[in-house]
C-alpha cells in the first residue's frame, strides 16, 4: 500500500515539480482526513497542486473563487422555489464535493467564509431547514494570498485551526525552475496521469492511518511540545489540546506513509511547523515564522 | 454578578496544611497509628496484659475506622473509656517499677488519643509522645536488635510526621517513609559527632534502685550447690579485653571476685574486713593489662585477673584489697568497665596475727571424719605439701566431677568426702578448705570465675556465668598465699578445656536456656564461627556504644590529645558545617534529568562518543533516528550496528506491542555490539572518517 | 504601638527589594523560624536528654542527639523548599466590588517545591504543590472592598514542609494592579432609561412591538424571534425582525438618579451596564467627565466599566 502512496506522491510530484516533501505532506493531511491551507503567492502552483491530487485520488474536484460579494448560498447552495412542483427545492453549492478548491478564501466576507468552515467542521451542511451530509471523503483545500492584504478578511484565529496543516509551495529552485521553463505548462499533463488511487482504497488507507500506535514515549514528546509553545513569551496563546491532537493525528499519516505501523519522534517533527505554525498567534499579532517553530523543536528534549 | 469573560478558572487548590485545626487526612492517620504500633510494640513485655489488649483494641478499631471498615465508637463508649483506663493505670502504675510505670503511663495516654484523632494538632502530640517512647523504649532493652528497631520506628515516626504536611492523600504513599528515612540519615553523621564529644555527665538524680536490678553471679556466701547452680545460666559475666591482644594460658585465666574467710560448718561467708592493698612493687615482665566490661550484678565486687596489681575505672574509684579483690564501694547496677594491670606469680604477702586467727576459725564441732583425717596427718607430721598431695589423690581415685552432685546434709564435708564422693568445684575447694584449716593452715575460699572464650574476630574474652569456679589459697609459711585448684586433682580437664565442652551434654547445663547456640552450636562449626563473630560484634557494641560512657575520655583522648574546649567546638563545627554544606548543596543541586532505560542508552552513546569530539554530542531536539544518521555520515563504519540498534529500539521504545526493555534480548544484544563498535575505531582508527575525507 | 513597629517593619524589609514583575527566592529574602510544634519538639528532645543522663543510657543520648541533628537537617529542607522559586505576577482579571478578586502568579521551580502556601497579610492561604519544571498559575485571593485600581498587598509565600518544625517564608511586594469595578446594585427602572437625558438620542422607541420583515434564518438567531408560524407552513425557517431593534440605543447617564450619592450611582450604572451588555443593547455612558458613544460588546462594557471603576478616583482615598 505504502508503494502505491509512493506512486501517487510521484505522479503529483511530477506535475507540481520539484515539491515532493510539500506534496507528501498534503497527501499526510488527506489521510488524516484533515483540511489543508496552502498560502503562497499566486502562481506557485495551488491550484495546480489541488487539481493533481484530485485526480490522483479520483475525486471530484470542484473549485470556488472566494470573492468578496460570494454568499454562504454561492458556497452551500440555495432553495428556489420551483414552479411545477409547487416548493423549495435545495440546489447544492459546489461544497458538495469530494475535493473543494477554495480558492483566495481570505477575500471573502467572514460570514461566507464561516459557512465553509462550518461545513468542514461538521461534515454536513444545514441549508433550508435540513440537514445534508456531504460525501465522503471530503477535502477542503482552501488558499491564501499573504502578500495583498488589502480588502481582504483574514481568517480569525479561530478558524484558521479548523485546518489540520498549512503549506506553502514557495518559489520552486533553479534547477526546477528551469525544467519548468523548458517544458512549459505541466497543468495539461494532469489528465493523462493514471489514478494511483482509487476512493475506496483511500478510505481504507485513513482507518489503517487510524490503527498507528502512538506510544506514550511519543504522546509524552507531544505533550512536551505543547507545553514548550505555551511556556514561550512571544506566543500568545499556547498550542491548544485540539492542536496537539492535530499533531498526533498527522504523525500516525506520515508514519503510516513511511510504512511504520507506529509512530516516532521523527514523524511529529516532520509535521510539527504545518500542524502547528498557524495555531499559533504571536504577541505582536503576527504568525509564527518558521525560526520559532524550529527553535521549539530544538529546545524540547526528544528523550525523556 | 459575573461577565463570562471574566471567569477564571479554579486550578488545582491543594488543601492548606498550615494550622493546627486542619483535619487529618486518611493517609495521616494510618500513619500515625501505624507509628503508635511500632513504638508500643516493645513495650509488650513491660506493661500489663489488660493494657496491652486496651490499647491493642483502641488501635485496631482506629485502623478500621480510618480504612471505614468500622464506623467511629459512640460518644459514650469513648467517653466512658477514659475513666477506666485512667483508674487502671493508677491501680497497675502504682505496683511497677518507676520505669514500667511510665511506660504504662505513655502507652495508656496514647491509646486515648486514639479515641481523639481528629486534627493535625492531635497528630502532632501523637507523634511527640511517640519520640519520647523510642528513648524510653531503649532504658529495657539496649541490644542491636532493639537500636536498630528503634532508628526504624523513629523513621515510621517522621514519616507520619512528614504526612502531616503532606498533600493530603487518600493512599499510604511509601515516598513519604524514603523521604523520611532521608533525611534521618542526613543528619547520622552531627549525630555521630554530637555522640562523641557531647560530654556524659553524672546522673542528676538518682534514678535506679538496687531492687530493679537482679542479682547475679556469684554471692558473698558459698554452699555446696551455689556455683553449679550458675552453670544454669549462659549469660555474660564480663568482657574482657588485653593489650596486645595476648590472653594468658586457658589454665591460667583464674579470674577473682571474692575471697571467704569464715565456715559456719556449712556455707562459706565473706565477713571479714579486708583493708586496702598497699601498693606492693612486684618486680615481674609476665604482667596483663586488661581491661573489663563488667554486667551489673547489683553487688560491689568486680572480677580480676590474678593476682591484680592495679586497677582504675574512668568513672568512680575502685579499691584493691589486701585479698586481691576489687570492689567499687558500691553495687554495680549498669555496665561498667575498669582497666587493670594483673600480675602472673603468686603473691606473697605478711599475714597479720589476727588474720592468721581469722583464717584459721572453724566450727568447733562436726564433720568427725573429717577431723580425724586432719589429725592424721598431724600425727604424720606431714609437711603442707605432702598434705595437699594426699587429698589430691584422695580425690583422683574415686571422685567424680558432676553438675548435679545431690543433696547434702548435716556435716557436708563428711558426706561429701566418705559417702557421696560427687561434688562440683565449691565442693572440692569447701571441704580442703576445711582440711587445710584443721590442719593447721590458714586457709580461705576464692569464688571467681576460671576459663573464657576468646573472640578472635574482635579479640576478647567472653566469660559466661557457667564459668564460675571457686578454688582455695593456702598460707605456705615459706612463700606465703599458694592457689590451690582441687578441681584439677579430680578433673583437670575443667581447667584445660572450655567448659561447655566438658559439660555440653549434660542436663543441668545452661539449663535456663535449653535451645541455646551454645548448646547446639559448639560441634557444628560454621555455627560456632557465625556465633563468635555475633558476640564480636556485640562486643563493640557494648563497648563502644552502650558504655560509650566509660570510654569517652579515653577515647577522645586517643583521638585529639589533650581535651580542651576550643578542640571540642572545633570537633563540632567542622564536620558540622561540612555536612551541612554538603546537605545544602545536595538540596539545591540541579537535578540530572532521569531518562527512560532505552533513552538512557542513547545518553550514554551521546557521552561516549562526544567524548573524541564534542561535536558528535546528541543535540536536545534531535531524534534518534537523526542522531545515528549524523554518526553514520560521520564514521560509515558505525553505520550497520547503529542502524540494527535504532530499529531495535524504535521498535522497542515507539512500539508498545514489543514489551519490557529488561526482556528483550534483541536490544541489548544489539545495543552492546553497537557500543563496541563505536568504541574500536576510536580506538584502531583514530582518526574519523571526515577527517580522512 | 506593636502594629505601627511591626507595619514600619514590614515596609522596611520590603523596601529593601525593588519591586519587580518577576523574583527569584534566594537566601536574601527567605526568613526561617521554629514553629510552635519545632519548639515541642527540642522541649521533646531535652526529656529525652534528661532520660539518657539520669539512666546512663547512651542509645538515649542517640536519640537526643538524632532529634538535635534533624533539627538542623530540617532547616535546610525547609529552606530548599523555597528557595529557587521564580514568581512573576499576571495582570490581573478586574472584578466587582465584593467579588472575589484572585491575583495570579506564575511560579517555577527546577525542583519539585511542596505545599507552598500564599497569602496576602491577613487574608486566606491557598496552598499548592509545584511539580519540577512545570509553571503553575497561583491565584491568590485578596479582598476587594473598594472600587478603583488596587495593587496587591504584601504577598506571603511561606512553607514548613517537610517535617513542619521550621517555618521558612519571605514577604514579596508586586505592582500588577487589580482594577476593580463598582459593585452591581439593581434599580432604577429601563423606562427612565430610555429618556433622552444625557444626550440627544433616539426619541420614543416602542421598542419590541414594531414588526418589520421576516429575515431568512441564521444559526445563532433567538429562537423566541423564530417565525413558527411560517414554517408551519413549510416555507422554511424565518426571522422577525423589528423596527428599531438596531436603531435602539440607551444612555448610561450620571443624571439619571440625582437623589443617590456618588458610590450609589456608580453601581447602579454599573448593573445596567452589564444588564444592557446581556441584552446585546448598545448603550452610551455620560459621566461629568466623559462622554462615551452607544455601543454593543464585551470590549466596549469592559471600557464603561473602567470609567466607572475609575471614576474621581481621588475622593476614593
Amino acid at each position: 500500500m505504502q508503494d502505491r502512496l509512493a506512486t501517487a506522491v510521484q505522479a503529483v510530484s511530477s506535475v507540481v515539480m520539484g515539491k515532493e516533501e510539500t506534496v507528501k505532506l498534503a497527501v499526510a493531511c488527506m489521510l488524516s482526513r484533515g483540511h489543508l491551507l496552502i498560502e503562497d503567492l499566486p502562481g506557485m502552483g495551488k491550484t495546480t497542486l489541488a487539481h493533481t491530487l484530485a485526480h490522483v485520488f479520483d475525486l471530484e474536484y470542484r473549485r470556488v473563487q472566494f470573492t468578496s460579494d460570494l454568499l454562504p448560498a454561492d458556497i452551500i447552495g440555495s432553495a428556489v422555489f420551483n414552479q411545477q412542483e409547487g416548493g423549495f427545492q435545495f440546489h447544492p453549492g459546489p461544497v458538495f464535493t469530494q475535493l473543494l478548491l477554495a480558492d483566495e478564501i481570505n477575500r471573502s466576507t467572514p460570514k461566507t467564509q464561516s459557512a465553509l468552515l462550518e461545513a468542514m467542521e461538521e461534515g454536513q451542511v444545514s441549508a433550508e431547514g435540513a440537514t445534508r451530509q456531504l460525501p465522503e471523503p471530503f477535502f477542503v483545500i482552501a488558499t491564501q494570498n499573504p502578500a495583498s492584504q488589502y480588502g481582504t478578511f483574514p481568517l480569525p484565529e479561530s478558524q484558521l485551526d479548523r485546518f489540520l496543516m498549512r503549506l506553502s509551495l514557495g518559489y520552486p529552485d533553479e534547477e526546477t525552475e528551469r525544467a519548468l521553463l523548458k517544458h512549459g505548462d505541466t497543468r495539461q499533463d494532469i489528465g493523462r496521469l493514471a489514478v494511483s488511487i482509487d476512493r475506496q482504497t483511500l478510505m481504507n488507507i485513513q482507518l489503517a492511518c487510524d490503527q498507528v500506535t502512538v506510544s506514550d514515549a511519543v504522546v509524552d514528546y507531544v505533550q512536551r511540545l505543547a507545553q514548550q509553545t505555551r511556556a514561550i513569551e512571544t506566543i500568545q496563546l499556547g498550542l491548544s489540546p485540539r492542536g496537539a491532537l492535530a499533531l498526533i493525528q498527522a504523525s500516525k499519516a506520515w508514519a503510516y506513509m513511511e510504512g511504520r505501523d507506529f509512530v516516532t519522534p521523527d514523524d511529529v517533527q516532520v509535521v510539527f511547523e504545518p500542524v502547528v505554525a498557524h495555531r499559533l498567534m504571536l504577541r505582536s499579532g503576527t504568525q509564527l515564522g518558521q525560526s520559532i517553530t524550529t527553535n521549539i523543536l530544538a529546545s524540547v528534549d526528544v528523550l525523556s | 454578578m459575573k461577565l463570562p469573560t471574566f471567569q477564571f478558572k479554579k486550578s488545582t487548590v491543594a488543601e492548606a496544611t498550615n494550622k493546627p485545626e486542619v483535619l487529618l487526612a486518611r493517609s495521616s492517620k494510618l500513619w500515625l497509628l501505624t507509628m503508635l504500633v511500632a513504638v508500643c510494640l516493645p513495650q509488650i513485655r513491660e506493661i500489663p496484659l489488660w493494657l496491652t489488649i486496651v490499647v491493642g483494641a483502641l488501635l485496631a478499631w482506629g485502623f478500621a475506622s480510618t480504612l471505614k471498615v468500622r464506623k467511629p465508637l459512640a460518644r459514650w463508649v469513648r467517653w466512658s473509656v477514659v475513666p477506666l483506663m485512667s483508674v487502671g493505670v493508677l491501680v497497675s502504675a502504682s505496683g511497677l517499677e518507676s520505669l514500667a510505670g511510665l511506660a504504662t503511663l505513655l502507652i495508656a495516654g496514647a491509646g486515648l488519643k486514639v479515641l481523639e484523632l481528629r486534627t493535625r494538632r492531635d497528630g502532632w502530640v501523637l507523634v511527640l509522645v511517640s519520640l519520647f517512647m523510642v528513648a524510653v523504649n531503649f532504658l529495657f532493652d539496649q541490644s542491636i536488635v532493639a537500636a536498630l528497631y528503634g532508628f526504624f520506628s523513629l523513621a515510621i515516626t517522621f514519616a507520619a510526621l512528614i504526612s502531616l504536611n503532606e498533600v493530603q492523600a487518600k493512599q499510604v504513599n511509601f515516598g513519604t517513609l524514603k523521604r523520611s528515612a532521608t533525611i534521618l540519615a542526613q543528619s547520622v553523621p552531627v549525630m555521630v559527632v554530637l555522640f562523641l564529644v557531647f560530654p556524659r555527665i553524672e546522673p542528676l538524680w538518682s534514678v535506679k534502685s538496687e531492687r530493679a536490678v537482679a542479682k547475679t553471679g556469684l554471692s558473698n556466701e558459698v554452699d555446696p550447690g551455689s556455683v553449679a547452680n550458675l552453670t544454669r545460666n549462659d549469660s555474660v559475666a564480663f568482657r574482657a579485653s588485653f593489650t596486645d591482644d595476648a590472653p594468658p594460658e586457658r589454665s591460667q585465666r583464674y579470674w577473682r571476685a571474692i575471697t571467704y574467710d569464715f565456715y559456719d560448718g556449712r556455707s562459706w561467708l565473706n565477713v571479714g574486713k579486708n583493708v586496702g592493698l598497699e601498693a606492693s612493687a612486684i618486680d615481674t615482665d609476665t604482667y596483663y593489662d586488661y581491661e573489663i566490661i563488667m554486667e551489673p550484678t547489683a553487688r560491689p565486687w568486680l572480677v580480676a585477673l590474678d593476682y591484680p596489681q592495679s586497677v582504675r575505672a574512668a568513672r568512680g574509684t575502685l579499691t584493691l584489697k589486701n585479698d586481691f579483690t576489687v570492689t567499687a564501694g558500691k553495687p554495680i547496677l549498669d555496665r561498667f568497665s575498669y582497666s587493670g594491670r594483673s600480675v602472673v606469680r603468686e603473691a606473697t604477702q605478711e599475714l597479720s596475727l589476727q588474720d592468721r586467727e581469722r583464717f584459721l576459725r572453724l566450727p568447733p564441732y562436726g564433720n568427725p571424719q573429717a577431723r580425724a583425717l586432719a589429725a592424721s596427718w598431724v600425727e604424720q607430721q606431714l609437711s603442707l605439701t605432702e598434705k595437699i598431695d594426699a587429698l589430691y589423690r584422695r580425690f583422683n581415685q574415686s571422685f567424680e566431677y558432676t553438675l548435679s552432685p545431690g543433696r547434702l546434709g548435716r556435716n557436708s564435708v563428711d558426706q561429701f568426702l566418705f559417702e557421696t564422693q560427687r561434688g562440683f568445684c565449691e565442693h572440692f575447694a569447701s571441704s580442703t578448705a576445711y582440711l587445710l584449716r584443721l590442719a593447721g593452715h590458714p586457709t580461705r575460699l576464692v569464688g571467681g570465675y576460671q576459663g573464657g572464650e576468646w573472640n578472635p574476630y574482635e579479640k576478647y574474652m567472653l566469660v559466661r556465668q557457667y564459668e564460675a569456679h571457686a578454688w582455695v589459697e593456702v598460707w605456705d609459711e615459706n612463700t606465703g598465699w599458694r592457689r590451690l585448684d582441687p578441681t584439677t586433682a579430680v578433673a583437670p580437664e575443667r581447667i584445660q578445656l572450655p567448659f561447655d565442652e566438658l559439660f555440653g551434654s549434660s542436663d543441668d547445663f545452661i539449663a535456663e536456656s535449653p535451645l541455646s547456640v551454645l548448646r547446639l552450636g559448639k560441634n557444628i562449626e560454621w555455627l560456632n564461627e557465625v556465633r563468635l563473630r555475633y558476640e564480636a560484634v556485640n562486643y563493640s557494641w557494648h563497648r563502644w556504644i552502650l558504655g560509650y560512657h566509660n570510654q569517652q575520655v579515653d577515647f577522645l583522648h586517643d583521638l585529639m590529645g589533650s581535651l580542651s574546649t576550643l578542640k571540642l567546638l572545633l570537633v563540632i563545627f567542622v564536620p558540622g558545617s561540612l555536612v551541612t554544606g554538603g546537605l545544602i548543596w545536595w538540596l539545591l543541586r540541579a537535578r540530572p534529568r532521569r531518562y527512560h532505560a532505552v533513552d538512557a542508552d542513547v545518553q550514554y552513546l551521546s557521552r561516549l562518543v562526544s567524548r573524541a569530539d564534542s561535536s558528535l554530542a546528541r543535540e536536545q531536539g534531535e531524534t534518534v533516528r537523526t542522531y545515528c544518521w549524523r554518526l553514520a555520515k560521520h564514521q560509515p563504519y558505525w553505520e550497520e550496528s547503529l542502524m540494527q540498534w535504532l530499529n531495535n529500539l524504535e521498535q522497542l521504545r515507539y512500539s508498545p506491542a514489543r514489551g519490557q526493555p529488561e526482556g528483550d534480548a534483541s536490544y541489548h544484544a544489539s545495543f552492546k555490539n553497537m557500543i563496541k563498535t563505536v568504541k574500536k575505531p576510536t580506538r584502531l582508527l583514530g582518526k574519523p572518517a571526515r577527517a580522512s575525507a | 504601638m506593636w502594629d505601627t513597629v511591626d507595619h514600619k517593619f514590614r515596609n522596611w524589609l520590603v523596601s529593601r527589594y525593588p519591586v519587580q514583575s518577576e523574583v527569584l527566592l534566594t537566601h536574601k529574602r527567605i526568613y526561617i523560624f521554629p514553629t510552635l510544634a519545632g519548639l515541642a519538639f527540642i522541649c521533646v528532645a531535652l526529656l529525652v536528654l534528661m532520660l539518657a543522663i539520669n539512666y546512663q543510657n547512651n542509645l538515649a543520648y542517640a536519640i537526643c542527639f538524632t532529634l538535635t541533628s534533624l533539627f538542623i537537617t530540617a532547616i535546610m529542607h525547609t529552606y530548599a523548599n523555597l528557595s529557587g522559586l521564580r514568581i512573576r505576577i499576571q495582570t490581573p482579571s478586574p472584578v466587582f466590588v465584593g467579588d472575589e478578586l484572585r491575583y495570579r502568579f506564575e511560579v517555577l521551580s527546577s525542583r519539585s517545591l511542596k505545599q507552598l502556601q500564599f497569602g496576602f497579610r491577613g487574608q486566606e492561604q491557598v496552598t499548592y504543590d509545584l511539580e519540577r519544571d512545570k509553571p503553575l498559575l497561583v491565584y491568590v485571593p485578596a479582598s476587594s472592598e473598594v472600587r478603583g485600581w488596587q495593587a496587591p498587598a504584601l504577598l506571603r509565600i511561606s512553607s514548613v514542609y517537610p517535617l513542619g518544625i521550621f517555618r521558612c517564608w519571605t514577604w514579596l511586594r508586586f505592582e500588577e494592579p487589580a482594577l476593580i469595578y463598582p459593585r452591581p446594585v439593581a434599580g432604577g427602572e429601563l423606562g427612565q432609561l430610555n429618556r433622552p437625558v444625557g444626550g440627544d438620542g433616539a426619541e420614543g422607541h416602542v421598542g419590541e412591538e414594531d414588526f418589520q420583515e421576516l429575515k431568512s434564518y441564521q444559526p445563532g438567531a433567538p429562537l423566541s424571534r423564530v417565525a413558527w408560524k411560517v414554517y408551519a407552513k413549510g416555507y422554511g425557517l424565518h426571522v422577525k425582525s423589528y423596527q428599531g431593534e438596531e436603531a435602539q440605543e440607551r444612555w448610561l447617564s450620571w443624571h439619571l438618579w440625582p437623589q443617590l450619592d456618588t458610590e450609589a450611582k456608580l453601581s447602579r450604572l454599573t448593573y445596567w451596564a452589564v444588564t444592557l451588555n446581556e441584552r446585546q443593547t448598545p448603550f452610551g455612558l455620560v459621566l461629568p467627565n466623559v462622554t462615551m458613544e452607544p455601543a454593543v460588546g464585551d470590549d466596549h462594557l469592559r471600557e464603561v466599566l473602567k470609567h466607572l471603576a475609575l471614576y474621581d478616583e481621588g475622593a476614593l482615598l
